[in-house]
C-alpha cells in the first residue's frame, strides 16, 4: 500500500439485534453498507441443514424454518456465567440450545458443536470486516468495538476476544452511550452537559457527559445489561401464547418452531405499533390439534395494550435515569441535550416517558440505529490519526473491591471513577501466623462479598509468620481505558508480587464463591481501620449532601401534614448527628450515621414520590 | 511516521521537548505537591476552574494522544502523571471527596471571603425612606 494511503480503520457497534460498521472518510463519519446493500446486519448466525454457515440477513431469513440452528441475541449471554439468573431466564426463551462450558461459561449448540459465545460474536464481526473490506477494496484490521457501558469486566473481555478471533486488531473497546455522544458532538462546538439514553435490543444504558473543547467526560453512567427490545418482545410473546393456551390448551412456547414464529411476529407487531395504533397478528398453521387439524393464531394488538404490557420496563429505564442523574449531581434542567439511542427509543411510550421525565424534547437529529457505530469510527480515527480533536474520559460503571474478613467487600475503586485509574491500598493479615492471603476480586455494588460478581482470585504466600495485623500487603487495582481490570498484591516486607489480569474464563459460580468465603475465611485480608474510617466518612459526607439537598423540598411537600412533619423532625436530628460524626466520630458512629441517614433518604424519596403522584 | 507494511505495534515519535519537560516536572511533584498545585490552579480553586484546567491538561497529556507510539521511559511517567491528574480532578470536583480532602488539609481552603454587606437592610431602609 502506498505510504500516503492510510489503512481504513473502522468502528463496530456489535448489537444484540443488529450490528453496524462505520468509518471516517474525508472528515465525515459514515456507515459502511453491507454487500447486500443494507446499513444494518442482523446479529444472527446459523448453520443450514446442508451444513453451511450463514450470518446476518441470510441467517435471519431462514430462522423460522431452522429455529434450533439459528442463534440470535447472543450478546445477552456473552461473558456471563451459565449459573447466573439472567442466563436461566434467557435459556427458557431461546429456540436454540445452550450448554454449560468448562468455566461456567455459556456454549451454544450449533452444527453439532458446542460453540463459545465469543466465537459466535466473531462470526458476526468477520462478516462486518468483510463488508468493510469490500468497501475499502483492501484488507481492514483496525477496529474500535462498542459494548454497553454497564458491561462488566467478563463481558468486555469476551467481546475483545471475539474481535481477536475474527482477525481484528481491536484498538479499543468503548462504551456505546459514549460513542453516541462522540458522534453527536463531532464537528460541533458543543459545550455543556448532555445525557444519552440508550435502549437497544438487549441492554439499557444511560450516561451523563460534560463536553468542552473536544473533551468528552463521562460524569456518571448506569444501566441494566438485561433490559432491551428482547424483553418488550417477550411480553408480547407471553401475551399471545397465554391467550392461545387458554383458548386451545396448546403451549406454543414449548414448540421451537412456533416460538420462533411468535418471536418474529411479536417483534414486527411491536415495531409496527410505533407508527400504527393497532395491528393484526396472524400466524396460520401455528400448531396442530391431536386429531390432525390445524390451529391458527389470530390476534389484535393495540398500542395501548403494548404499553400496558411493557409499562414496568419503561418505568425501569426512568428509575435508572434518576439514579444516574443523582450520581452525576445533575438536574434535568442542567442538561443541554438528551440524545436517544437504540431502536427501542422509536417506541412512542419510551420517547414520551423520556420527554416527560427530562422535561425537554429529546434530540431527533441522530439516527438511533447508526450513531453508536459512527462514534466508534470517530474514536478509531482519533486514536490512529495525527490530528487529535477529541479526548474521551470514560468511567468504570461498577465498583471494584476485594473480599475481606467477615464476608464483606472493601471497595478500592468506586463506580463512576474516570479510567484509566489505579489505586493501591495496604491491608493486614487477619489471623495470627497467617502466611498466605487470598485476594478475591469483586465487581459490583453490594457490601456483601458473594452478592458481587467475582472476577478472579489469586494467592500471595510466603508471608512472615507474625501476629495478626503485623504483616502488610499492598493491593493495587488497575482499570485500563477499556474498563478491563488487573490486580496485583505485594508483600511489603519481601517485595514478593502476585498479579493477575482477571479473565472471564477464570470465573467461579456464585455457590463456589460462597463456599470460598466460608471455608477460606482464614486466608482473607483485613482492612486497616483508618482507611475504612476515611472512606466511610466520605460516604457519610455524600449522603449528608444528598439528604440536605432534599430537605427543603420535603419540608415544602409535608407542610401541614402529620406524616411528613414527623419525618422532617427526625431527619433534622439525624442530620445533626451525622454532621458531628463526620467531624470526629468513631468508625462505629460513622457507620451508624450512614445507616440512619440512608433510612432518612428512603423516607424522603417516598415522601417526594407520593407528592408527585 | 511513514506507514510500512507490517508496521510494528508502536511507532517511533519525535517528542516535543516542552512536553517531556512538563511530564517530568509533574511526575516529580507527585506525592509532594497538593492537588491544586498539581493541576496548576490557585489554592482552593472552585470546581469549574479545576475542571477547565484538567480538560486543558487532558488534551495534551492523555495517554490516548500517544496511542501505540513509542515513548520509551516517558510512557510510564505519562501514565502515572495522567492518573494522578485525573484523581486530583475527581477529588476536587466531587463534593464529598473535596470536602474530605480539604478537611484533611485545612491549609488549602480558600481564604474566607470578606464579610458581606447586607443588601437586605439597605432595601428596608429604602422602603422606610419611601414611607
Amino acid at each position: 500500500m502506498a505510504d500516503h494511503e492510510r489503512d481504513l480503520v473502522i468502528g463496530i457497534d456489535l448489537g444484540t439485534t443488529n450490528s453496524v460498521v462505520a468509518t471516517v472518510q474525508a472528515d465525515q463519519p459514515l456507515v459502511v453498507r453491507t454487500r447486500q446493500g443494507t446499513n444494518l446486519t442482523p446479529s444472527v448466525v446459523a448453520v443450514s441443514p446442508a451444513g453451511k454457515r450463514l450470518v446476518g440477513q441470510l441467517a435471519k431469513r431462514q430462522a423460522t424454518t431452522n429455529p434450533t440452528q439459528t442463534v440470535y441475541a447472543s450478546k445477552r449471554l456473552i461473558g456471563r456465567k451459565f449459573s447466573s439468573a439472567q442466563v436461566h431466564e434467557a435459556v427458557g426463551r431461546l429456540a436454540y440450545q445452550v450448554a454449560c462450558g468448562e468455566h461456567d461459561d455459556v456454549r451454544v449448540k450449533l452444527g453439532g458443536h458446542e460453540v463459545a459465545l465469543p466465537e459466535i460474536s466473531a462470526m458476526i464481526l468477520r462478516e462486518l470486516k468483510a463488508d468493510a473490506e469490500a468497501f475499502a477494496g483492501a484488507p481492514v484490521t483496525k477496529a474500535v468495538i462498542t459494548v454497553p457501558a454497564y458491561f462488566n469486566d467478563g463481558q468486555r473481555q469476551a467481546t475483545r476476544d471475539a474481535g481477536v478471533i475474527a482477525g481484528l486488531d481491536v484498538l479499543r473497546i468503548i462504551n456505546e452511550p459514549t460513542a453516541a455522544a462522540l458522534a453527536y458532538g463531532f464537528g460541533k462546538t458543543l459545550e455543556g452537559k448532555i445525557a444519552v439514553f440508550d435502549l437497544g435490543g438487549g441492554t439499557f444504558d444511560v450516561s451523563v457527559l460534560e463536553i468542552s473543547g473536544g473533551v468528552f467526560e463521562v460524569i456518571a453512567t448506569g444501566g441494566d445489561t438485561f433490559l432491551g427490545g428482547e424483553d418488550f418482545d417477550n411480553r408480547v410473546i407471553d401475551w399471545l401464547a397465554g391467550a392461545f393456551l387458554a383458548e386451545n390448551k396448546v403451549d406454543l412456547k414449548a414448540d421451537r418452531m412456533a416460538l420462533q414464529r411468535l418471536k418474529d411476529a411479536a417483534e414486527k407487531a411491536k415495531i409496527d405499533l410505533s407508527t400504527l395504533k393497532e395491528v393484526q397478528v396472524s400466524l396460520p398453521f401455528i400448531s396442530t390439534v391431536a386429531g390432525g387439524g390445524a390451529l391458527h393464531l389470530q390476534a389484535q394488538l393495540t398500542r395501548e395494550k403494548l404499553e400496558q404490557l411493557t409499562g414496568d420496563l419503561v418505568q425501569k429505564t426512568i428509575d435508572i435515569c434518576d439514579q444516574v442523574l443523582r450520581d452525576a449531581r445533575v438536574k434535568p434542567i442542567d442538561l443541554r441535550e438528551m440524545i436517544l439511542v437504540g431502536g427501542m427509543t422509536r417506541m412512542p411510550k419510551v420517547f414520551e416517558a423520556v420527554r416527560a421525565h427530562f422535561k425537554r424534547d429529546p434530540c431527533t437529529s441522530v439516527n438511533p440505529d447508526e450513531v453508536v457505530a459512527l462514534g466508534a469510527a470517530v474514536q478509531a480515527a482519533a486514536l490512529t490519526e495525527e490530528r487529535h480533536e477529541v479526548v474521551l474520559l470514560d468511567v468504570t460503571p461498577l465498583s471494584l473491591g476485594v473480599a475481606v474478613a467477615g464476608g464483606y467487600v472493601r471497595r478500592l475503586i468506586p463506580r463512576n471513577t474516570t479510567v484509566p485509574t489505579s489505586v493501591t491500598e495496604l491491608f493486614n493479615t487477619s489471623k495470627d501466623g497467617q502466611t498466605t492471603v487470598k485476594i478475591i476480586v469483586l465487581q459490583g455494588e453490594s457490601e456483601i462479598a458473594h452478592q458481587n460478581e467475582m472476577l478472579g482470585e489469586f494467592t500471595l504466600s510466603g508471608l512472615r509468620v507474625a501476629r495478626r495485623g503485623e504483616v502488610e500487603v499492598a493491593v493495587t487495582f488497575e482499570i485500563n481505558s477499556e474498563g478491563i481490570v488487573s490486580v496485583s498484591a505485594r508483600d511489603k516486607e519481601t517485595g514478593a508480587v502476585q498479579s493477575i489480569t482477571v479473565t472471564a474464563s477464570g470465573g467461579l459460580t456464585r455457590d463456589e464463591l460462597f463456599d470460598i468465603m466460608d471455608s477460606q475465611a482464614d486466608y482473607l485480608l483485613e482492612t486497616r481501620s483508618t482507611d475504612e474510617l476515611l472512606s466511610r466518612r466520605e460516604e457519610l459526607t455524600s449522603l449528608l449532601v444528598e439528604v440536605q439537598a432534599l430537605l427543603p423540598q420535603v419540608q415544602q411537600a409535608t407542610a401541614g401534614q402529620e406524616f411528613g412533619a414527623d419525618a422532617v423532625a427526625k431527619a433534622t436530628q439525624v442530620l445533626e448527628q451525622a454532621r458531628a460524626a463526620v467531624e470526629k466520630g468513631s468508625l462505629a458512629q460513622v457507620t451508624e450515621s450512614i445507616a440512619r441517614l440512608t433510612r432518612a433518604a428512603t423516607v424522603f424519596q417516598a415522601v417526594l414520590q407520593r407528592r408527585n403522584q | 511516521m511513514d506507514g510500512i507494511l507490517g508496521v510494528p505495534m508502536s511507532e517511533e515519535v519525535a517528542l516535543d521537548p516542552a512536553l517531556v519537560a512538563q511530564v517530568q516536572e509533574l511526575d516529580a511533584k507527585l506525592g509532594t505537591a497538593d492537588l491544586f498545585t498539581l493541576l496548576g490552579v490557585p489554592l482552593g480553586a472552585e470546581p469549574p476552574v479545576v475542571k477547565a484546567a484538567f480538560f486543558a491538561l487532558s488534551k495534551k497529556l492523555h495517554p490516548d494522544r500517544y496511542f501505540r507510539k513509542e515513548l520509551g521511559p516517558l510512557r510510564p511517567q505519562l501514565e502515572r502523571v495522567f492518573k494522578a491528574l485525573s484523581t486530583a480532578h475527581q477529588t476536587l470536583t466531587r463534593p464529598e471527596k473535596r470536602e474530605a480532602y480539604l478537611a484533611a488539609n485545612p491549609g488549602l481552603r480558600p481564604q474566607p471571603p470578606a464579610p458581606k454587606r447586607v443588601p437586605m437592610k439597605r432595601l428596608q431602609w429604602k422602603k422606610e425612606d419611601l414611607k
